[in-house]
């Protein structure tokens, strides 16, 4: 079953800033465990057939979530998100670098701010994302490291998908 | 220009695609919970 669920995606080049914003069809306290535990992360963060793989995560302020982007070649981009200000069911801000495995940050990659509001919306949740680049040429660049095939494959997954949804 | 056009365009999709397997998880939790 599927429902008209909002999204909106935005970019503000002037503040180098982009906004997502998508409702869910389940409860801030569901949606929440979804973002904040590795186990359920690791289930949806990554577009098939890439999958993320958490190494270590530590939900908390100060804390980290230390994880790699799997390819299907077996390839891995990894990234480290530092946990800044936790809000329980309400909201969370970190700052998202690349890493290598053992989590030291490439400071010669970009890095970008991270914050993400939960919304109750009854049934629903509204989940916003506000993400800021020092450049907005960083976000190319991002993409451009490891994004750019898994999300040609996912698209296609996701052409598979839709009619099925639609019935 | 054009060229961060296209990859905030790529982006867009790609959160897309995360955001349906994130549904996906999230009816299962729901079931769960039943």
């Amino acid at each position: 079953m599927t429902q008209n669920l909002a999204f909106d995606f935005s970019v503000n080049k002037e503040n180098k800033t982009i906004t997502v914003k998508r409702e869910f069809a389940a409860e801030p306290s569901l949606v929440w465990e979804a973002y904040t535990n590795s186990e359920i992360l690791d289930q949806w963060w990554a577009p098939k057939p890439w999958k993320a793989r958490t190494k270590t995560m530590d939900f908390r302020e100060g804390g980290h979530w230390l994880y790699a982007m799997v390819g299907p070649a077996g390839e891995e981009h990894w990234a480290l998100a530092n946990y800044k200000d936790i809000q329980t069911q309400k909201k969370f801000t970190g700052l998202d670098a690349f890493a290598d495995a053992d989590g030291h940050v490439n400071i010669d990659m970009p890095q970008s701010k991270w914050e993400v509001t939960f919304t109750d919306k009854g049934s629903k949740t509204l989940v916003e994302l506000y993400i800021s680049y020092d450049d907005l040429a960083q976000l190319e660049a991002t993409i451009q490291m490891g994004f750019k095939e898994g999300l040609s494959m996912a698209m296609e997954g996701l052409d598979e998908l839709l009619p099925s949804l639609k019935k | 220009m054009k060229e961060i056009d296209y990859w905030l365009d790529q982006f867009r999709k790609f959160w897309e695609s995360r955001f349906k397997q994130l549904d996906n998880i999230l009816l299962k939790l729901k079931n769960n919970k039943k």
